[in-house]
């Protein structure tokens, strides 16, 4: 048990019309079930952490992998933009708008997931540089300040924000003071219909006991909320946004969202909620930054690095997908072209930390942000 | 300390000549979206969505004109939709919704527009279904 026997599977049921996939499966798979999450290091407590994705796995139930020819692919772009504002940095503005566009033309986004706006003007302002038919979602109702908001292409999809009826709290009922509102939901509609919840968080940073302890409450929060706006309509949720840690951490445990790092193993979740958080299999490596640091007796603070293992995972922007919408009739996730936005982009923007990509003559003034954004593709039909 | 009377009785006629040609100056287009999105709210009201809260808020300058953008929300705020956005520059208006610009309108053809927008079932359908669904209440029997 535990040997990883590489073969093929055919997976079973689902929709008449739906194809076989062929799939690397392990033993090991049933073994894990029982403890999907395992204790948050998949290097000391699964001897195979990567078996279920070498190149060749895929989810597989609603997966299509040859053709995008359903009603609506949807390719949302999620990213932090620390703290962008209109009065002072004209110049990080100008790069973000070239970001953008960039982004949206050779890369063909439909929506912008932004967090750490510095206000609901910079949202609009990035908006009317896109141009028509770009609108801006805010995250706050009735023209209230928010540090979170959409860019949709209209012509596509549209969007209405919705109130979370509580307040943040600690997992023992006391309240968490935070400067921040830590997540908007977004209803997303195509036409005359409400297809799907998106909701867009930014978690306190920092990388300490209690900051992790504060994650892990707004997960258990904010998967609260979703249930309770959910019940009725039952839609398929997508949560995006800055989680501000590591894909191991256990904001993403039993305790707070209850995302499992497989797919097959959520579908068996008994959860109302059911959450699937595909970056794992992009970010497995449960050994930050400062423990590498640490084993290398690497004294400085500065630079992050650009390349995936060697960035802090927490400035990798995050996405989770429930249930609904890998078991629902018409709607796929396509997870193999879930990507953490580096090249092209890096190559004409520059980032803030990772000094190494910018180009020669970015400062890291005229840089956008110290994160990596990402984009995920959904596909409705 | 004393108050100086004549200027202050000048200050007043001044008033006076003012509001008297604001009184006769035709209303602005904003003026009379402003009254059309009334028009609107007091039906959605009178249907039984008394919840229904439908305002104007003006946005940033564009290519086409200064934004403004009617948005649909209940009255404690539990959802806001913006419904569609009209551009106001020196001699035309352009209107905007569900990603369709319609530019080179006149003042007269921009309310128009969104007098002819608001009426849709279409878009009716969407303001009751987001009243029904977020706002917390039931539609009224018929």
């Amino acid at each position: 048990v535990g040997k990883v026997l590489k073969g093929t599977t055919r997976i079973e049921g689902g929709h008449a019309d739906e194809r076989q996939i062929i799939c690397t499966i392990g033993i090991s798979l049933l073994t894990s079930c029982d403890r999907p999450w395992g204790d948050w290091n998949p290097r000391k407590s699964d001897p195979q952490p990567h078996f279920c994705y070498n190149g060749t796995w895929r989810y597989p139930a609603k997966m299509s992998f040859d053709g995008l020819g359903g009603e609506l692919v949807l390719r949302i772009v999620i990213w932090n933009l620390k703290g962008l504002s209109l009065s002072s940095e004209f110049s990080r503005l100008q790069r973000a708008s070239d970001a953008f566009r960039i982004l949206s033309h050779d890369h063909e986004a439909d929506a912008f997931a932004l967090v750490e706006l510095g206000t609901d003007a910079i949202l609009e302002q990035l908006a009317n540089n896109l141009g028509h038919p770009w609108m801006h979602y805010s995250g706050a109702i009735g023209g209230a300040k928010s540090e979170i908001g959409l860019l949709l292409n209209t012509e596509r999809l549209s969007a209405t924000t919705l109130a979370l009826s509580t307040e943040p709290h600690f997992s023992t009922g006391e309240d968490i003071k935070i400067g921040r509102k830590p997540a908007v939901v977004f209803s997303l509609n195509i036409g005359k219909k409400q297809r799907f919840l998106l909701a867009v968080v930014h978690f306190k940073a920092a990388g300490g006991g209690s900051e992790r302890y504060i994650r892990k409450s707004l997960a258990a929060w904010l998967r609260n909320e979703l249930e309770q706006v959910l019940s009725p309509a039952r839609l398929p949720v997508v949560i995006v946004g800055d989680f501000n840690g590591e894909p191991c951490e256990p904001m993403f445990g039993t305790e707070g969202f209850r995302a499992y790092r497989r797919a097959d193993v959520m579908r068996r979740s008994r959860d109302s909620l059911k959450l699937y958080n595909p970056m794992w299999r992009l970010l497995p490596d449960s050994v930050t930054v400062s423990e590498r640091r640490t084993r290398n007796d690497d004294q400085t603070s500065t630079p992050y690095g650009t390349f995936l293992d060697t960035i802090w995972h927490s400035l990798i922007d995050g996405v989770l997908v429930s249930g609904e919408w890998l078991e629902s009739e018409g709607y796929v996730l396509h997870d193999d072209r879930l990507e953490i936005l580096t090249d092209d982009l890096w190559h004409h923007i520059g980032n803030q930390g990772a000094h190494h990509a910018r180009p020669a003559g970015v400062t890291e003034e005229l840089a956008i942000t110290d994160h990596l954004p990402i984009a995920v593709h959904l596909e409705i039909i | 300390m004393s108050i100086d009377t004549s200027s202050t009785e000048s200050m007043k006629e001044a008033m006076k000549r003012a509001l008297q040609q604001s009184h006769q100056a035709p209303p602005s287009t904003i003026s009379r979206l402003i009254k059309l999105l009334g028009e609107a709210q007091e039906a959605l009201h009178e249907d039984g969505y008394s919840e229904a809260v439908l305002e104007l808020r003006q946005g940033l300058q564009t290519d086409y004109g200064l934004r403004y953008t009617a948005y649909l929300r209940d009255a404690s705020s539990r959802f806001e939709n913006p419904m569609f956005s009209i551009f106001v520059a020196d001699n035309q208006c352009a209107f905007q919704a569900e990603g369709q610009l319609q530019s080179g309108l006149n003042a007269e053809k921009v309310i128009a527009r969104a007098r002819e927008y608001l009426l849709q079932p279409h878009v009716v359908e969407l303001m009751t279904g987001l009243l029904n669904q977020f706002g917390g209440r039931s539609p009224v029997p018929v």
